[in-house]
């Protein structure tokens, strides 16, 4: 069941608000379910407000152990300073980053797995150990940090899963909806819906075309009246998650492409 | 569909019917209840329902559901404008009914869909 748009907002876009069928309503649940994820797929998270706890780095940063190269010429060598692999940028799966829960750091946490791993004393302070990249106030007057950057006093840990963060990001209900006074996350609800329209309408028209069709029937039952559709059936007629070159170019804002170039460091 | 404007009430007939359109009566301990709110967003236990009006508990603002009100099976479902205070835009309004004959869980009637209109 999608968890971001309503199966009513469906319906009624697809002209069926007064006389959708058992089984009208069960393509287009499918349909909404297959189009919310390919979208959250291609944003790489989950665009509905949610809180995270995550590990972070998810690989070893440092790549030399030492700060410095050797390069050589013709007759001279030099040693050249090079950047530390590890920075004092994080790069959050979820964006935007509402709020930040708390921040442990622990060099053998071992991503939560070593028992007493990242203790209370390991907590850091918001504010002076860390901070977001808090780049405005939504209308609620809370910050939000809408690239998903954390940042060090200091330079974060290189050891994978040594740092554990408890976060809140995603776009209110509002927001979603457009009905927000200073976000605006409409676009992504108009993609969903787009998508799974596109998807229904694709079942229909096969629908029509084949005479004495029963539709993804699974079961029908008369007394007490039930209608079970197929998913193996309907996910061949609804195909698979391919987003339309329009959605992709609607979707592209939101997606966390610093995540994405970061290959989740 | 229901469509329904925030700052007036809306008034409606429920009749509850079986596979072979009788109309059930709900009686006695029997509760109905009247949901807003987006499908698959409601919360385990309607915590972040928009609006819920169960039988036998109006709402503060006036909201009521009565079972078999006139008679003949007839519920009326009264959502008062105090209640409608929630972002216009589609929703889903959900039927249920607790039929204590029946098992004790909630069944759902029917589901509609429902607009809310900012005037």
């Amino acid at each position: 069941m999608s968890n971001i748009v309503d199966l009513s907002e469906l319906l009624l876009l697809l002209g069926l608000s007064s006389s959708a069928t058992e089984e009208e309503r069960g393509i287009a649940q499918y349909a909404l379910k297959t189009a919310e994820s390919s979208i959250k797929d291609y944003l790489q998270y989950n665009p509905a407000q949610t809180t995270y706890v995550e590990f972070y780095p998810q690989s070893n940063v440092a790549a030399f152990p030492g700060g410095s190269i050797l390069e050589t010429g013709d007759t001279s060598a030099y040693e050249r300073q090079i950047g530390s692999p590890c920075a004092d940028e994080l790069q959050l799966k979820n964006i935007p980053i509402r709020s930040i829960t708390e921040v442990r750091i622990d060099y053998d946490g071992r991503f939560g797995s070593r028992p007493g791993s990242f203790p209370s004393s390991s907590i850091k302070a918001a504010g002076s150990d860390y901070w977001a990249s808090w780049d405005g106030i939504d209308s609620s007057s809370n910050l939000i940090c809408r690239d998903g950057i954390l940042r060090s006093v200091g330079l974060w840990p290189e050891q994978a899963g040594s740092v554990k963060i408890t976060y809140v990001a995603g776009y209110t209900k509002e927001e979603l909806h457009g009905e927000d006074s200073v976000i605006n996350a409409y676009p992504i609800i108009e993609c969903i819906i787009e998508e799974a329209m596109r998807k229904v309408n694709k079942v229909f028209q096969t629908k029509k075309k084949r005479a004495g069709w029963l539709g993804p029937l699974a079961s029908e039952n008369l007394g007490s009246y039930s209608y079970s559709s197929d998913t193996a059936s309907l996910a061949k007629l609804i195909g698979g998650t391919s987003l339309s070159g329009v959605t992709l170019e609607k979707l592209n804002p939101y997606v966390n492409w610093g995540w994405s170039l970061s290959g989740g460091l | 569909m229901v469509y329904a404007y925030q700052r007036r009430g809306l008034t409606r007939n429920v009749q509850i019917l079986d596979a072979n359109s009788n109309v059930i009566v709900p009686t006695g301990l029997d509760t109905i209840r009247a949901i807003i709110g987006r499908e698959g967003q409601l919360g385990a236990n309607l915590e972040t329902a928009l609006l819920v009006v169960a039988s036998g508990s109006d709402t503060p603002a006036g909201s009521f559901f009565r079972k078999n009100d006139p008679s003949n099976g007839n519920n009326l479902l009264r959502l008062d404008a105090s209640d409608l205070n929630f972002a216009p835009g589609t929703y889903t309004l959900f039927i249920e009914l607790l039929d204590v004959a029946d098992d004790s869980e909630w069944k759902n009637v029917s589901r509609d869909v429902f607009v809310l209109e900012g005037t």
